[in-house]
Protein backbone atom coordinates (compact mmCIF):
# COMPACT_ATOMS: atom_id res chain seq x y z
CA UNK A 1 0.00 0.00 0.00
CA UNK A 2 1.27 3.47 -0.87
CA UNK A 3 -0.16 6.22 1.34
CA UNK A 4 0.44 9.86 0.49
CA UNK A 5 -0.90 12.55 2.80
CA UNK A 6 -0.83 16.30 2.29
CA UNK A 7 2.32 16.05 0.19
CA UNK A 8 4.01 19.32 -0.72
CA UNK A 9 7.13 19.88 -2.74
CA UNK A 10 8.73 23.24 -3.39
CA UNK A 11 11.95 23.69 -5.36
CA UNK A 12 14.16 26.59 -4.34
CA UNK A 13 13.26 29.30 -1.90
CA UNK A 14 12.28 32.96 -1.78
CA UNK A 15 10.72 34.68 -4.76
CA UNK A 16 12.16 32.13 -7.18
CA UNK A 17 10.55 29.16 -5.39
CA UNK A 18 8.51 26.83 -7.58
CA UNK A 19 5.79 24.73 -6.00
CA UNK A 20 5.51 21.41 -7.80
CA UNK A 21 3.05 19.62 -5.48
CA UNK A 22 0.39 21.28 -3.35
CA UNK A 23 -1.12 19.01 -0.74
CA UNK A 24 -1.49 15.71 -2.58
CA UNK A 25 -3.52 12.95 -0.91
CA UNK A 26 -3.40 9.55 -2.56
CA UNK A 27 -3.90 5.95 -1.62
CA UNK A 28 -2.52 3.39 -4.05
CA UNK A 29 -3.10 -0.33 -3.80
CA UNK A 30 -1.27 -3.20 -5.46
CA UNK A 31 -1.81 -3.40 -9.21
CA UNK A 32 -1.46 -0.99 -12.05
CA UNK A 33 -1.98 2.69 -11.26
CA UNK A 34 -1.91 5.52 -13.75
CA UNK A 35 -0.81 9.12 -13.38
CA UNK A 36 -1.99 11.48 -16.05
CA UNK A 37 -1.55 15.20 -16.45
CA UNK A 38 -0.13 17.94 -18.61
CA UNK A 39 3.53 18.99 -18.60
CA UNK A 40 4.43 20.63 -15.31
CA UNK A 41 1.58 18.95 -13.45
CA UNK A 42 3.97 17.42 -10.90
CA UNK A 43 3.86 13.80 -12.10
CA UNK A 44 7.61 13.40 -12.36
CA UNK A 45 8.17 15.07 -9.00
CA UNK A 46 5.69 12.67 -7.39
CA UNK A 47 7.40 9.69 -9.05
CA UNK A 48 10.81 10.87 -7.88
CA UNK A 49 9.58 11.28 -4.32
CA UNK A 50 8.15 7.76 -4.40
CA UNK A 51 11.47 6.47 -5.77
CA UNK A 52 13.31 8.14 -2.89
CA UNK A 53 15.30 10.42 -5.18
CA UNK A 54 13.68 13.70 -4.15
CA UNK A 55 12.72 14.70 -0.62
CA UNK A 56 9.22 15.98 0.13
CA UNK A 57 8.97 19.51 1.54
CA UNK A 58 6.01 18.59 3.76
CA UNK A 59 3.50 15.81 4.25
CA UNK A 60 4.03 12.09 4.54
CA UNK A 61 4.68 9.24 2.12
CA UNK A 62 4.56 5.61 3.23
CA UNK A 63 5.46 2.86 0.77
CA UNK A 64 4.80 -0.70 1.89
CA UNK A 65 5.04 0.44 5.50
CA UNK A 66 8.27 2.39 4.95
CA UNK A 67 8.40 6.06 5.84
CA UNK A 68 10.02 7.88 2.92
CA UNK A 69 11.09 10.69 5.23
CA UNK A 70 13.72 8.47 6.80
CA UNK A 71 16.96 7.18 5.27
CA UNK A 72 16.07 3.70 6.47
CA UNK A 73 12.65 3.87 4.79
CA UNK A 74 14.08 5.08 1.51
CA UNK A 75 16.73 2.35 1.60
CA UNK A 76 14.06 -0.31 2.16
CA UNK A 77 11.98 0.97 -0.74
CA UNK A 78 14.95 1.25 -3.09
CA UNK A 79 15.84 -2.36 -2.34
CA UNK A 80 12.53 -3.46 -3.91
CA UNK A 81 12.27 -0.80 -6.59
CA UNK A 82 12.47 -0.75 -10.36
CA UNK A 83 12.58 2.78 -11.72
CA UNK A 84 12.50 4.12 -15.23
CA UNK A 85 12.92 7.91 -15.23
CA UNK A 86 11.51 10.18 -17.88
CA UNK A 87 14.94 11.61 -18.67
CA UNK A 88 16.76 8.35 -19.11
CA UNK A 89 20.54 8.49 -18.91
CA UNK A 90 22.79 5.59 -19.91
CA UNK A 91 26.54 5.11 -20.25
CA UNK A 92 27.11 5.19 -24.03
CA UNK A 93 30.41 3.32 -23.76
CA UNK A 94 28.83 0.22 -22.23
CA UNK A 95 26.87 -2.43 -24.07
CA UNK A 96 23.24 -3.04 -23.07
CA UNK A 97 24.29 -6.29 -21.39
CA UNK A 98 27.01 -4.54 -19.39
CA UNK A 99 24.75 -1.68 -18.37
CA UNK A 100 21.95 -3.95 -17.18
CA UNK A 101 24.50 -6.16 -15.40
CA UNK A 102 25.94 -3.07 -13.68
CA UNK A 103 22.47 -2.02 -12.52
CA UNK A 104 21.79 -5.56 -11.30
CA UNK A 105 24.95 -5.44 -9.15
CA UNK A 106 23.91 -2.09 -7.70
CA UNK A 107 20.44 -3.44 -6.98
CA UNK A 108 21.91 -6.28 -4.97
CA UNK A 109 21.61 -9.19 -7.40
CA UNK A 110 24.86 -10.60 -6.03
CA UNK A 111 24.95 -14.18 -7.28
CA UNK A 112 26.78 -14.05 -10.67
CA UNK A 113 24.88 -17.00 -12.14
CA UNK A 114 21.49 -15.61 -11.12
CA UNK A 115 22.52 -12.17 -12.35
CA UNK A 116 23.56 -13.55 -15.72
CA UNK A 117 20.19 -15.30 -16.06
CA UNK A 118 18.22 -12.23 -15.01
CA UNK A 119 20.13 -9.98 -17.42
CA UNK A 120 19.54 -12.46 -20.23
CA UNK A 121 15.84 -12.75 -19.37
CA UNK A 122 15.12 -9.00 -19.24
CA UNK A 123 17.07 -8.33 -22.43
CA UNK A 124 14.96 -10.98 -24.11
CA UNK A 125 11.82 -9.45 -22.61
CA UNK A 126 12.59 -6.13 -24.29
CA UNK A 127 13.78 -7.76 -27.54
CA UNK A 128 17.38 -6.56 -27.26
CA UNK A 129 19.16 -9.90 -27.18
CA UNK A 130 20.39 -9.62 -30.78
CA UNK A 131 22.14 -6.31 -30.11
CA UNK A 132 22.91 -6.78 -26.42
CA UNK A 133 26.66 -6.76 -27.00
CA UNK A 134 26.72 -3.58 -29.04
CA UNK A 135 27.64 -0.29 -27.39
CA UNK A 136 24.66 1.82 -26.33
CA UNK A 137 26.00 4.85 -28.21
CA UNK A 138 24.93 3.15 -31.44
CA UNK A 139 21.34 2.58 -30.28
CA UNK A 140 18.24 4.42 -31.47
CA UNK A 141 16.04 6.31 -28.99
CA UNK A 142 13.58 3.42 -28.78
CA UNK A 143 16.36 0.90 -28.14
CA UNK A 144 17.75 3.07 -25.34
CA UNK A 145 14.27 3.22 -23.82
CA UNK A 146 14.19 -0.58 -23.89
CA UNK A 147 17.53 -0.73 -22.08
CA UNK A 148 15.92 1.53 -19.47
CA UNK A 149 12.99 -0.84 -19.14
CA UNK A 150 15.34 -3.83 -18.84
CA UNK A 151 17.35 -2.23 -16.03
CA UNK A 152 14.13 -1.38 -14.19
CA UNK A 153 13.05 -5.03 -14.28
CA UNK A 154 16.38 -6.75 -13.66
CA UNK A 155 15.98 -7.10 -9.89
CA UNK A 156 12.43 -8.44 -10.18
CA UNK A 157 11.11 -5.42 -8.26
CA UNK A 158 8.03 -5.39 -6.03
CA UNK A 159 7.45 -1.74 -6.84
CA UNK A 160 7.81 -0.57 -10.41
CA UNK A 161 7.75 3.16 -11.16
CA UNK A 162 7.80 4.00 -14.84
CA UNK A 163 7.75 7.55 -16.17
CA UNK A 164 6.76 7.81 -19.82
CA UNK A 165 7.92 4.26 -20.52
CA UNK A 166 6.55 3.99 -24.04
CA UNK A 167 8.01 7.25 -25.38
CA UNK A 168 10.01 6.44 -28.51
CA UNK A 169 8.84 2.84 -28.80
CA UNK A 170 7.30 1.64 -32.05
CA UNK A 171 3.60 0.63 -31.90
CA UNK A 172 4.33 -3.09 -31.62
CA UNK A 173 6.84 -2.60 -28.83
CA UNK A 174 4.47 -0.22 -27.07
CA UNK A 175 1.73 -2.83 -27.01
CA UNK A 176 4.18 -5.52 -25.88
CA UNK A 177 5.47 -3.37 -23.05
CA UNK A 178 1.98 -2.32 -21.99
CA UNK A 179 0.98 -5.97 -21.75
CA UNK A 180 4.16 -6.76 -19.86
CA UNK A 181 3.35 -4.06 -17.31
CA UNK A 182 -0.13 -5.49 -16.80
CA UNK A 183 1.34 -8.98 -16.26
CA UNK A 184 3.83 -7.61 -13.75
CA UNK A 185 1.09 -5.69 -11.94
CA UNK A 186 -0.61 -8.93 -10.90
CA UNK A 187 1.78 -9.21 -7.95
CA UNK A 188 3.29 -5.75 -7.74
CA UNK A 189 2.74 -2.04 -7.47
CA UNK A 190 3.15 -0.57 -10.92
CA UNK A 191 2.94 3.19 -11.21
CA UNK A 192 2.68 4.43 -14.74
CA UNK A 193 3.03 8.09 -15.57
CA UNK A 194 2.32 9.11 -19.13
CA UNK A 195 0.95 11.68 -21.51
CA UNK A 196 -0.57 8.91 -23.59
CA UNK A 197 -4.15 8.65 -22.38
CA UNK A 198 -4.69 5.40 -24.25
CA UNK A 199 -1.92 3.65 -22.31
CA UNK A 200 -3.70 4.39 -19.03
CA UNK A 201 -7.13 3.44 -20.35
CA UNK A 202 -5.94 0.06 -21.53
CA UNK A 203 -3.88 -0.90 -18.53
CA UNK A 204 -4.85 0.82 -15.28
CA UNK A 205 -7.61 -0.10 -12.85
CA UNK A 206 -7.22 3.18 -11.03
CA UNK A 207 -5.74 6.51 -11.88
CA UNK A 208 -5.11 10.07 -10.82
CA UNK A 209 -5.07 13.20 -12.90
CA UNK A 210 -2.69 15.87 -11.67
CA UNK A 211 -2.76 19.48 -12.74
CA UNK A 212 -0.60 22.31 -11.46
CA UNK A 213 0.51 20.21 -8.53
CA UNK A 214 -2.98 19.27 -7.38
CA UNK A 215 -5.17 16.19 -7.74
CA UNK A 216 -7.91 16.96 -10.26
CA UNK A 217 -9.34 13.46 -10.43
CA UNK A 218 -8.94 10.19 -8.61
CA UNK A 219 -10.87 7.08 -9.61
CA UNK A 220 -11.06 4.60 -12.43
CA UNK A 221 -10.68 5.34 -16.15
CA UNK A 222 -14.32 4.38 -16.89
CA UNK A 223 -15.63 7.02 -14.51
CA UNK A 224 -13.33 9.64 -15.99
CA UNK A 225 -14.65 8.72 -19.43
CA UNK A 226 -18.22 9.17 -18.21
CA UNK A 227 -17.48 12.71 -17.03
CA UNK A 228 -17.62 13.75 -20.68
CA UNK A 229 -20.96 12.08 -21.34
CA UNK A 230 -23.26 14.43 -23.33
CA UNK A 231 -20.34 16.77 -23.98
CA UNK A 232 -18.68 15.15 -27.02
CA UNK A 233 -19.76 16.07 -30.52
CA UNK A 234 -18.79 15.83 -34.14
CA UNK A 235 -19.22 19.01 -36.12
CA UNK A 236 -18.79 18.98 -39.88
CA UNK A 237 -17.64 22.27 -41.30
CA UNK A 238 -18.06 22.48 -45.11
CA UNK A 239 -15.71 25.47 -45.39
CA UNK A 240 -13.26 24.11 -42.82
CA UNK A 241 -13.89 26.91 -40.31
CA UNK A 242 -12.90 25.82 -36.83
CA UNK A 243 -15.61 25.59 -34.19
CA UNK A 244 -15.10 27.96 -31.28
CA UNK A 245 -17.43 29.20 -28.56
CA UNK A 246 -15.56 27.40 -25.79
CA UNK A 247 -15.28 24.08 -27.61
CA UNK A 248 -12.05 22.08 -27.46
CA UNK A 249 -11.12 20.33 -30.68
CA UNK A 250 -9.97 16.81 -29.84
CA UNK A 251 -9.38 15.69 -33.42
CA UNK A 252 -10.04 16.72 -36.99
CA UNK A 253 -10.37 14.84 -40.24
CA UNK A 254 -10.56 16.13 -43.82
CA UNK A 255 -13.52 14.52 -45.62
CA UNK A 256 -15.06 15.13 -49.07
CA UNK A 257 -18.00 17.00 -47.45
CA UNK A 258 -15.73 19.26 -45.36
CA UNK A 259 -13.73 18.97 -42.17
CA UNK A 260 -15.01 16.74 -39.35
CA UNK A 261 -14.16 18.15 -35.94
CA UNK A 262 -14.54 16.07 -32.80
CA UNK A 263 -15.11 18.57 -30.02
CA UNK A 264 -15.63 18.56 -26.27
CA UNK A 265 -17.71 21.31 -24.75
CA UNK A 266 -20.82 22.24 -22.86
CA UNK A 267 -22.74 24.13 -25.48
CA UNK A 268 -22.97 23.39 -29.22
CA UNK A 269 -26.09 25.48 -29.74
CA UNK A 270 -24.39 27.51 -32.47
CA UNK A 271 -23.79 24.34 -34.46
CA UNK A 272 -27.12 22.69 -35.32
CA UNK A 273 -25.30 20.08 -37.42
CA UNK A 274 -23.44 18.81 -34.32
CA UNK A 275 -23.85 15.07 -33.72
CA UNK A 276 -23.45 13.69 -30.23
CA UNK A 277 -20.72 11.01 -29.77
CA UNK A 278 -19.81 8.41 -27.16
CA UNK A 279 -17.00 9.77 -25.01
CA UNK A 280 -13.56 8.21 -24.86
CA UNK A 281 -11.10 8.44 -21.98
CA UNK A 282 -9.30 11.19 -23.85
CA UNK A 283 -12.56 13.14 -24.09
CA UNK A 284 -13.10 12.66 -20.36
CA UNK A 285 -9.60 13.97 -19.69
CA UNK A 286 -10.11 16.98 -21.94
CA UNK A 287 -13.46 17.74 -20.30
CA UNK A 288 -11.89 17.48 -16.85
CA UNK A 289 -9.04 19.82 -17.75
CA UNK A 290 -11.27 22.46 -19.37
CA UNK B 1 31.42 -4.48 -0.70
CA UNK B 2 29.89 -6.08 -3.80
CA UNK B 3 28.45 -2.75 -4.89
CA UNK B 4 31.84 -1.12 -4.39
CA UNK B 5 33.55 -3.79 -6.48
CA UNK B 6 30.83 -3.46 -9.13
CA UNK B 7 31.32 0.30 -9.43
CA UNK B 8 35.10 -0.13 -9.44
CA UNK B 9 34.95 -2.77 -12.17
CA UNK B 10 32.69 -0.81 -14.49
CA UNK B 11 34.37 2.56 -13.89
CA UNK B 12 37.74 0.92 -14.56
CA UNK B 13 36.44 -0.62 -17.73
CA UNK B 14 34.80 2.61 -18.98
CA UNK B 15 37.91 4.64 -18.18
CA UNK B 16 40.55 2.39 -19.68
CA UNK B 17 38.72 1.69 -22.91
CA UNK B 18 38.85 5.31 -24.03
CA UNK B 19 40.60 5.38 -27.36
CA UNK B 20 42.34 8.67 -26.58
CA UNK B 21 43.97 7.12 -23.53
CA UNK B 22 45.27 4.16 -25.50
CA UNK B 23 46.67 6.44 -28.22
CA UNK B 24 48.42 8.53 -25.57
CA UNK B 25 49.79 5.39 -24.00
CA UNK B 26 51.48 4.26 -27.20
CA UNK B 27 52.69 7.76 -28.11
CA UNK B 28 54.30 8.07 -24.70
CA UNK B 29 55.93 4.70 -24.96
CA UNK B 30 57.32 5.50 -28.42
CA UNK B 31 58.60 8.91 -27.31
CA UNK B 32 60.40 7.59 -24.24
CA UNK B 33 61.87 4.61 -26.03
CA UNK B 34 63.27 7.02 -28.58
CA UNK B 35 64.72 9.24 -25.83
CA UNK B 36 66.20 6.46 -23.76
CA UNK B 37 67.53 4.20 -26.47
CA UNK B 38 70.93 5.97 -26.40
CA UNK B 39 70.94 6.60 -22.65
CA UNK B 40 70.88 2.88 -21.91
CA UNK B 41 74.15 2.32 -23.74
CA UNK B 42 75.83 5.26 -21.97
CA UNK B 43 74.63 3.97 -18.65
CA UNK B 44 76.50 0.68 -19.02
CA UNK B 45 79.71 2.50 -19.68
CA UNK B 46 79.50 4.88 -16.71
CA UNK B 47 78.39 2.75 -13.73
CA UNK B 48 80.14 0.18 -11.59
CA UNK B 49 77.44 -0.61 -9.01
CA UNK B 50 74.99 -2.26 -11.35
CA UNK B 51 72.03 -2.54 -8.97
CA UNK B 52 72.27 1.07 -7.85
CA UNK B 53 72.71 2.15 -11.41
CA UNK B 54 69.67 0.20 -12.57
CA UNK B 55 67.55 1.59 -9.72
CA UNK B 56 68.65 5.12 -10.53
CA UNK B 57 67.95 4.65 -14.22
CA UNK B 58 64.52 3.18 -13.51
CA UNK B 59 63.69 6.02 -11.12
CA UNK B 60 64.80 8.60 -13.63
CA UNK B 61 62.69 7.04 -16.37
CA UNK B 62 59.57 7.10 -14.20
CA UNK B 63 60.38 10.58 -12.86
CA UNK B 64 60.53 11.98 -16.38
CA UNK B 65 57.35 10.16 -17.27
CA UNK B 66 55.81 11.86 -14.24
CA UNK B 67 56.60 15.19 -15.80
CA UNK B 68 53.72 14.69 -18.25
CA UNK B 69 51.68 11.65 -17.32
CA UNK B 70 49.83 13.07 -14.27
CA UNK B 71 48.71 15.98 -16.46
CA UNK B 72 47.08 13.44 -18.75
CA UNK B 73 45.59 11.71 -15.71
CA UNK B 74 44.21 15.00 -14.42
CA UNK B 75 42.81 16.16 -17.73
CA UNK B 76 41.31 12.84 -18.74
CA UNK B 77 39.73 11.98 -15.38
CA UNK B 78 38.14 15.41 -15.01
CA UNK B 79 34.95 14.33 -16.78
CA UNK B 80 34.47 11.04 -14.90
CA UNK B 81 32.27 12.35 -12.07
CA UNK B 82 30.48 15.18 -13.84
CA UNK B 83 29.47 12.94 -16.70
CA UNK B 84 27.04 11.11 -14.40
CA UNK B 85 25.11 14.39 -14.30
CA UNK B 86 25.68 15.26 -17.94
CA UNK B 87 24.52 11.86 -19.16
CA UNK B 88 21.63 11.84 -16.68
CA UNK B 89 22.72 8.52 -15.16
CA UNK B 90 22.80 9.77 -11.59
CA UNK B 91 19.01 9.51 -11.23
CA UNK B 92 19.01 5.80 -12.07
CA UNK B 93 22.06 5.22 -9.87
CA UNK B 94 20.31 6.91 -6.94
CA UNK B 95 17.21 4.82 -7.43
CA UNK B 96 19.29 1.68 -6.84
CA UNK B 97 20.15 2.75 -3.30
CA UNK B 98 23.82 3.23 -4.16
CA UNK B 99 25.23 5.59 -1.52
CA UNK B 100 27.62 8.38 -2.40
CA UNK B 101 30.38 6.93 -0.22
CA UNK B 102 30.46 3.62 -2.10
CA UNK B 103 29.91 5.28 -5.47
CA UNK B 104 32.67 7.85 -5.07
CA UNK B 105 35.18 5.33 -3.72
CA UNK B 106 34.36 2.79 -6.43
CA UNK B 107 34.67 5.42 -9.12
CA UNK B 108 37.90 6.77 -7.62
CA UNK B 109 39.68 3.45 -7.45
CA UNK B 110 38.31 2.39 -10.84
CA UNK B 111 39.63 5.52 -12.55
CA UNK B 112 42.92 5.58 -10.59
CA UNK B 113 43.63 1.90 -11.31
CA UNK B 114 42.90 2.43 -15.00
CA UNK B 115 45.45 5.26 -15.11
CA UNK B 116 47.94 3.19 -13.17
CA UNK B 117 47.43 0.33 -15.62
CA UNK B 118 48.17 2.63 -18.54
CA UNK B 119 51.36 3.84 -16.86
CA UNK B 120 52.43 0.31 -15.97
CA UNK B 121 51.97 -0.76 -19.59
CA UNK B 122 54.00 2.22 -20.80
CA UNK B 123 56.78 1.50 -18.32
CA UNK B 124 56.82 -2.22 -19.09
CA UNK B 125 57.04 -1.42 -22.79
CA UNK B 126 59.83 1.12 -22.31
CA UNK B 127 61.86 -0.98 -19.91
CA UNK B 128 61.48 -4.19 -21.90
CA UNK B 129 62.64 -2.51 -25.07
CA UNK B 130 65.55 -0.88 -23.21
CA UNK B 131 66.51 -4.23 -21.76
CA UNK B 132 66.48 -5.71 -25.23
CA UNK B 133 68.27 -2.84 -26.99
CA UNK B 134 70.91 -2.14 -24.33
CA UNK B 135 71.38 -5.67 -23.03
CA UNK B 136 70.40 -4.56 -19.50
CA UNK B 137 69.57 -7.14 -16.83
CA UNK B 138 65.92 -8.15 -16.68
CA UNK B 139 65.79 -6.74 -13.16
CA UNK B 140 65.53 -3.32 -14.77
CA UNK B 141 61.88 -4.08 -15.63
CA UNK B 142 61.14 -4.94 -11.99
CA UNK B 143 62.95 -1.84 -10.72
CA UNK B 144 60.92 0.25 -13.13
CA UNK B 145 57.69 -1.19 -11.76
CA UNK B 146 58.92 -0.49 -8.24
CA UNK B 147 59.66 3.08 -9.29
CA UNK B 148 56.11 3.45 -10.65
CA UNK B 149 54.67 2.33 -7.33
CA UNK B 150 56.84 4.64 -5.22
CA UNK B 151 57.31 7.66 -7.48
CA UNK B 152 54.29 7.81 -9.72
CA UNK B 153 51.40 5.98 -8.05
CA UNK B 154 51.03 8.49 -5.16
CA UNK B 155 50.79 11.28 -7.75
CA UNK B 156 48.14 9.36 -9.70
CA UNK B 157 46.03 8.78 -6.57
CA UNK B 158 46.49 12.42 -5.56
CA UNK B 159 45.59 13.84 -8.96
CA UNK B 160 42.65 11.51 -9.61
CA UNK B 161 40.90 12.52 -6.37
CA UNK B 162 41.04 16.22 -7.20
CA UNK B 163 40.09 15.61 -10.81
CA UNK B 164 36.93 13.83 -9.75
CA UNK B 165 35.98 16.34 -7.06
CA UNK B 166 36.84 19.79 -8.44
CA UNK B 167 34.88 19.68 -11.72
CA UNK B 168 31.69 19.19 -9.68
CA UNK B 169 31.98 22.82 -8.62
CA UNK B 170 33.68 24.38 -11.65
CA UNK B 171 33.60 23.91 -15.43
CA UNK B 172 35.69 20.95 -16.61
CA UNK B 173 37.71 23.05 -19.08
CA UNK B 174 38.58 25.62 -16.40
CA UNK B 175 39.70 22.83 -14.07
CA UNK B 176 41.83 21.21 -16.78
CA UNK B 177 43.63 24.47 -17.52
CA UNK B 178 44.08 25.34 -13.84
CA UNK B 179 45.30 21.84 -13.03
CA UNK B 180 47.89 21.86 -15.83
CA UNK B 181 49.18 25.20 -14.57
CA UNK B 182 49.26 23.92 -11.00
CA UNK B 183 51.18 20.77 -11.97
CA UNK B 184 54.18 22.66 -13.32
CA UNK B 185 53.98 25.56 -10.86
CA UNK B 186 53.51 23.38 -7.78
CA UNK B 187 56.04 20.69 -8.63
CA UNK B 188 58.77 21.89 -10.94
CA UNK B 189 59.11 25.63 -10.53
CA UNK B 190 61.91 26.84 -8.26
CA UNK B 191 60.79 29.01 -5.29
CA UNK B 192 63.51 31.43 -6.36
CA UNK B 193 61.59 32.15 -9.55
CA UNK B 194 58.07 32.32 -8.08
CA UNK B 195 56.55 31.40 -4.69
CA UNK B 196 55.57 27.73 -4.97
CA UNK B 197 55.05 24.58 -2.90
CA UNK B 198 57.53 22.60 -5.01
CA UNK B 199 60.11 22.35 -2.22
CA UNK B 200 57.56 21.28 0.40
CA UNK B 201 56.16 17.84 1.23
CA UNK B 202 53.22 18.69 -1.05
CA UNK B 203 55.45 18.10 -4.07
CA UNK B 204 53.79 15.39 -6.16
CA UNK B 205 56.41 15.03 -8.89
CA UNK B 206 57.96 12.00 -7.21
CA UNK B 207 61.17 13.87 -6.44
CA UNK B 208 61.18 12.99 -2.72
CA UNK B 209 60.81 9.20 -3.10
CA UNK B 210 63.19 9.22 -6.06
CA UNK B 211 65.96 10.82 -4.01
CA UNK B 212 65.24 8.86 -0.81
CA UNK B 213 64.57 5.37 -2.16
CA UNK B 214 66.52 5.33 -5.42
CA UNK B 215 69.39 7.71 -4.63
CA UNK B 216 68.89 9.58 -7.85
CA UNK B 217 69.11 13.37 -8.17
CA UNK B 218 68.25 14.74 -11.55
CA UNK B 219 69.47 18.22 -10.56
CA UNK B 220 72.65 18.65 -8.55
CA UNK B 221 71.21 21.46 -6.39
CA UNK B 222 68.45 19.25 -4.96
CA UNK B 223 68.73 18.68 -1.22
CA UNK B 224 69.00 15.16 0.19
CA UNK B 225 65.77 13.55 1.38
CA UNK B 226 65.44 11.07 4.25
CA UNK B 227 63.28 7.96 4.04
CA UNK B 228 60.98 9.49 6.66
CA UNK B 229 60.49 12.61 4.57
CA UNK B 230 59.73 10.55 1.48
CA UNK B 231 57.18 8.44 3.37
CA UNK B 232 55.66 11.61 4.83
CA UNK B 233 55.47 13.08 1.31
CA UNK B 234 53.58 10.00 0.05
CA UNK B 235 51.25 9.96 3.08
CA UNK B 236 50.50 13.67 2.72
CA UNK B 237 49.59 13.22 -0.94
CA UNK B 238 47.30 10.29 -0.09
CA UNK B 239 45.86 12.28 2.82
CA UNK B 240 45.07 15.20 0.51
CA UNK B 241 43.39 12.75 -1.86
CA UNK B 242 41.29 11.41 1.03
CA UNK B 243 40.31 14.96 1.99
CA UNK B 244 39.25 15.75 -1.58
CA UNK B 245 37.12 12.59 -1.73
CA UNK B 246 35.56 13.32 1.68
CA UNK B 247 34.64 16.81 0.49
CA UNK B 248 33.22 15.33 -2.70
CA UNK B 249 31.03 12.86 -0.80
CA UNK B 250 29.85 15.61 1.57
CA UNK B 251 29.04 17.85 -1.39
CA UNK B 252 27.03 15.13 -3.16
CA UNK B 253 25.15 14.31 0.06
CA UNK B 254 24.36 17.98 0.57
CA UNK B 255 23.18 18.32 -3.02
CA UNK B 256 20.90 15.31 -2.65
CA UNK B 257 19.40 16.62 0.58
CA UNK B 258 18.52 19.85 -1.20
CA UNK B 259 16.81 18.03 -4.09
Amino acid sequence: MIEIKNLHKTYGSGPKAVTALKGIDLSIEQGMYGLLGPNGAGKTTLMRILAGIVHASAGSVWVNGNDMKTDQGRRQVKAQLGYLPQELGLYPDLTARQFVDYMAILKGVDDPQLRKKRVQAVLEMVSLLDVADRKIKGYSGGMKRRVGIAQALVNNPRILIVDEPTAGLDPEERIRFRNLLVELAAKRFVLLSTHIVGDIGQTCRNMTVLSKGEVRYQGNPAELTQLAKDHVWTITSPDGAKPNAGLTIVSMQHMPEGVNYRVVGADVGRYPQAVQEQPSLEDGYVWLMK
Amino acid sequence: MKKFLGVLRYEYSMSIRRRSLLVIMFLFAAFFIYLWADAGVQFQQREDDITQALLAEAAQTVFFLNLFFPVIVGVSSADRAVRDDKLGVREILRSTGLGNFVHVLGKYFGVAFSMLTVELVIVILISTILVTLSALPLAFVLYSLLAVMLISAPAIFFVTAFSLACPLVMPVRVYQIMFTGYWYWGNYLSPQVLPTVSNTLLNASGRFPMIAFFGEKVATNWASVSHTEAVANILILLGCAALALTAMIAYLNWREKRA
